[in-house]
């Protein structure tokens, strides 16, 4: 057994990739549920000028200055999204495309003239977590001028600069969840509701923004700008398919956002190390939510297709068992073994039939099983055709019906017909064999 | 941005295209060109048919293809990245139309997880490449931005066929695209292919995305496919004519686009092309006769001011039949204090009127003219008919009629009033007992001046 040791950077590499990932993933819940995981794509483009004109007034990329300037493209991408709509010239997606793809092309003008000023595209569309852990915050230190920087000679090292405002801006981002809990919530389901209890939709939407557009700038510079709606949209999204309450969600989109850190770390050291890390944390993020796409136990492919499969099986066997009561009925206590083979393996191995020198006979329990499903099916009858269907008219329905009747059901049905004794077409309806 | 700065440098900017040197730039203009009609052409279908994102999803998935060829073939030839890239970017829009099928994942959702778990792909396979194939990968990822003024021949003939190929499928399909995209049902019991049809319009789209990838970079080439159809859109309810619109709106920017990122330096060819594109979505929006902001706002200021007017007409007509005088004079006062306009508001209004000759100013007010109590008189008679029409034929008590009156009077056509007279028998009195004044100088009223 192999055991894998990590350096101090590449814990904190997880670390903050854990950070972005939860960050992104609890505020994507919102985004998701309220229809608008395009809405954070769009800011997470728009904030390129809004980062570069920062970056030009301030000239550095850590900044205060950044988080303002994100802090309001992302409010405004919205406002404008918003009002392009409401003038009901074009639909809400190519509001949505026109205005970030033209804040992105204005964005990407100004890099390309500004060249002076310290901004690499490639950052901002990648983003360099490698390089993260290496910036780190020093407390205490004497600054000191060389070369025309500044630096800081001594003081404590306290950790990587990215840690700290990952976890400011995720700590935010829980406060204003928890804050808030209750009115995004209502917002989020029924903003009509949220409207008429006074609960601010619009500003608690609004809030929401700012803090995505917040959440993006602190996360591009791990994982850039493309690659942080993965972390957006992923998380959530699986967390979406495992459960349906929104606490839960929260936590579990958390939770899977870290996952997917630990994991993108993990595959970017088995491709080589040398690749894109931010990229193989979203490739992971994109895998757990495939998991989930697929083994999901209340709403994935595979438990879909089990359950639909399952049922359609119960169905075959209940038609059939319909079928034999049938020839059954019409006298006889043998019929002939013309079904499919495993059908009537399994009804004799049940002790549903039995069989007597090739021919087949139906034991007590299978008589009580045939006519419970025969019972329902021609109460059914008796029901729709008293509610006005021509009697030619109700055994399709039925032939539905008689696999959903619960004993219940067809209890109360009997009484509100007053216990029927035989069905529109005259056959008998089995009594109820206690 | 440093021009070259003469007298006659536009023009001589301009020149240089048709001298034997300025190929290279003529190349590019057309290539842009190229790409400007095809994407206003398929952006059309996209935009009507509300996949403009789709198509960002699309356009961000051809990444991972890209690179995909690239480690599998080790060329870079842009016959081989539109296949690669087109590969992946159908296989995105197949999962974007999947999902939500399968889940209660929304749309939305689905497109930006494709888009963006693709493109990490996408990223993870560059920095693969970078790694190992002698870190070559410029012109990989140049596809980003786009690299339109570093478009050689040979990218062209692949841009211009591909887009040429665009349009003619889209001319050829025009119809079958048409009533697919306005009545789905429709077309379906026609017996048209609906799902080979709308995988049709999907492969298209990703060709547009992906022949335009090189040229504007993934993002932009969104922006190609939303801007001119949707500047188009406000032009025209025609969707022949937005096709062409949206063309005509691409190729100009294609040509501008172009231009500037030639004349003017570090200034990239695709990001002018969307700024061109969105300002004229944004004059579109505001000038577009017909959906426009602006003609609609005037629409509605002139009919706001015409309800003034018809109002102003009528209550002078009322305080007249009151006073049983029909010479009173108005000062600005009394329309002011019964109206609650602003006193410039009132000067206008008057002044129109005055124009019209339905008024006439006097030393110390105005006063009502012949042919201003005409149409005075006309606007009462649709008050009051109306009136009469609501509690005879609909039954409503006769102290609820006036509100809806006072609104629909402003509505009436003269064709409408002849039928409603016709319907009422033409009756004389309103149901509060005023009389229903009869146009012409033969009635009780103008006696009684």
């Amino acid at each position: 057994m192999t055991f894998i040791a990590f350096a101090t950077f590449e814990i904190w590499i997880m670390v903050i990739g854990a950070l972005v990932c939860s960050a992104c993933g609890i505020l994507g819940c919102f985004l998701i549920l309220k229809k608008l995981a395009l809405m954070g794509d769009a800011i997470s483009h728009a904030v390129l000028p809004g980062i570069v004109v920062a970056v030009m007034l301030s000239g550095s990329l850590n900044s205060i200055a950044i988080f303002v300037g994100a802090g309001i493209i992302g409010v405004l991408t919205p406002i404008l999204v918003d009002t392009l709509k409401s003038s009901r010239l074009i639909d809400e997606d190519a509001a949505i495309g026109s205005v970030f793809t033209l804040l992105f092309a204005i964005g990407v003008i100004m890099v390309a003239n500004a060249g002076n000023i310290d901004l690499d595209t490639e950052c901002v569309l990648y983003g360099e977590i490698a390089t993260t852990p290496f910036d780190t915050w020093i407390v205490g230190g004497t600054p000191y001028q060389f070369d025309g920087h500044t630096f800081t000679k001594g003081g404590t090292d306290i950790g990587p600069k990215a840690a700290w405002t990952l976890g400011i801006v995720l700590i935010i981002n829980i406060a204003f969840i928890f804050l808030f809990y209750k009115e995004l919530k209502i917002s989020t389901f029924d903003p009509a509701l949220a409207f008429a209890m006074g609960l601010k939709p619009k500003l608690v939407h609004y809030l929401l923004m700012f803090l995505v557009a917040i959440t993006t700038i602190a996360s591009f510079e791990a994982v850039g700008a493309i690659i942080v709606v993965a972390m957006f949209i992923a998380p959530g999204a699986s967390a979406y398919l495992l459960t349906d309450r929104l606490s839960l969600m929260i936590f579990l989109s958390g939770i899977l956002g870290a996952a997917s850190s630990v994991l993108g770390y993990l595959l970017a050291l088995a491709l080589g190390g040398d690749v894109s890390i931010a990229g193989c944390m979203a490739v992971a993020a994109g895998g757990i939510f495939g998991m989930c796409f697929f083994f999901s136990p209340k709403y994935g492919v595979v438990i879909r297709f089990i359950r639909r499969y399952s049922l359609k099986k119960r169905f075959d066997i209940e038609n059939a068992l319909i079928q034999m009561y049938r020839v059954h009925e019409t006298g006889g206590k043998y019929f002939a073994a013309n079904y499919n083979k495993n059908i009537i393996a399994q009804f004799i191995q049940q002790n549903i039939l039995g069989e007597d020198k090739g021919k087949l006979y139906f034991t007590s329990t299978g008589i009580e099983k045939a006519q419970s499903l025969m019972r329902a099916h021609r109460l059914w009858e008796t029901y729709i055709h008293k509610l006005g269907l021509p009697e030619d008219h109700v055994h399709q329905p039925a032939d539905e019906m008689e696999h959903y009747l619960t004993n219940d059901l067809c209890v109360e049905i009997e009484k509100e017909l007053k216990n029927p004794e035989s069905d529109p077409h005259g056959k008998p309806i089995p009594t109820k064999s206690t | 941005m440093e021009l070259l700065v003469s007298d006659w440098w536009l023009f001589d900017e301009i020149s240089r295209y048709f001298l034997p040197e300025g190929s290279t730039r003529r190349w590019v203009m057309f290539g842009t060109i190229l790409l400007g009609i095809s994407s206003g052409v398929i952006g059309t279908f996209a935009f009507l048919r509300k996949q403009s994102l789709l198509s960002d999803a699309m356009a961000h998935a051809a990444l991972p293809g890209i690179c995909l060829v690239y480690m599998l073939t080790g060329v870079k030839d842009p016959l081989l990245f539109l296949v690669g890239a087109s590969a992946t970017g159908l296989l995105g829009a197949m999962i974007v139309t999947e999902i939500p099928r399968h889940t209660r994942i929304k749309s939305d959702t689905a497109i930006g997880l494709v888009l963006s778990i693709f493109f990490a792909c996408g990223i993870v396979l560059l920095t693969v490449i970078q790694k190992n194939f002698g870190g070559n990968q410029a012109g990989l990822d140049s596809f980003l931005f786009g690299k339109a003024a570093l478009l050689v021949r040979y990218d062209l003939y692949v841009i211009g066929i591909t887009c040429l190929l665009l349009i003619g499928i889209t001319l050829l399909f025009y119809k079958e695209f048409k009533l697919l995209t306005f009545d789905r049902g429709f077309a379906i019991t026609l017996g048209l292919p609906a799902k080979r049809l709308e995988l049709l319009i999907t492969l298209l789209i990703v060709l547009a995305v992906m022949v335009g990838l090189q040229a504007v970079g993934v993002v932009l080439m969104v922006a190609m496919l939303i801007f001119p159809a949707a500047a188009a859109r406000q032009w025209t309810d025609q969707l022949g004519m937005m096709i062409v619109i949206a063309a005509f709106i691409g190729a100009f920017a294609g040509v501008v686009g172009s231009f500037c990122s030639a004349i003017i330096t570090k200034v990239p060819t695709g990001p002018v092309m969307v700024v061109v594109c969105s300002i004229m979505l944004i004059f579109s929006m505001f000038f577009a006769p017909n959906r426009g902001l602006i003609p609609k706002w005037l629409r509605l200021h002139r009919n706001r001011q015409r309800i003034r007017r018809e109002n102003i007409l009528k209550s002078c007509y009322k305080t007249c039949e009151q006073r049983g005088d029909w010479e009173v004079i108005f000062s600005i006062k009394d329309f002011t204090a019964y109206f609650k306009f602003s006193n410039y508001t009132t000067k206008q209004l008057l002044r129109y009127l005055v124009k019209k000759q339905h008024i006439v100013s006097q030393k110390n007010g105005w006063q009502l003219t012949p042919q201003g109590l005409e149409a005075a008189k006309q606007i009462i008679r649709k008050h009051r008919l109306w009136e009469v029409y609501l509690t005879e034929k609909m039954d409503i008590a006769s102290d609820h009629v006036h509100r809806d009156a006072e609104d629909i009077e402003h509505a009436i056509s003269n064709e409408i009033l002849k039928q409603l007279e016709k319907e009422l028998k033409s009756p004389t009195q309103d149901p509060h007992g005023r009389s229903i004044p009869v146009n012409g100088g033969n009635s009780r009223e103008r006696k009684t001046t």
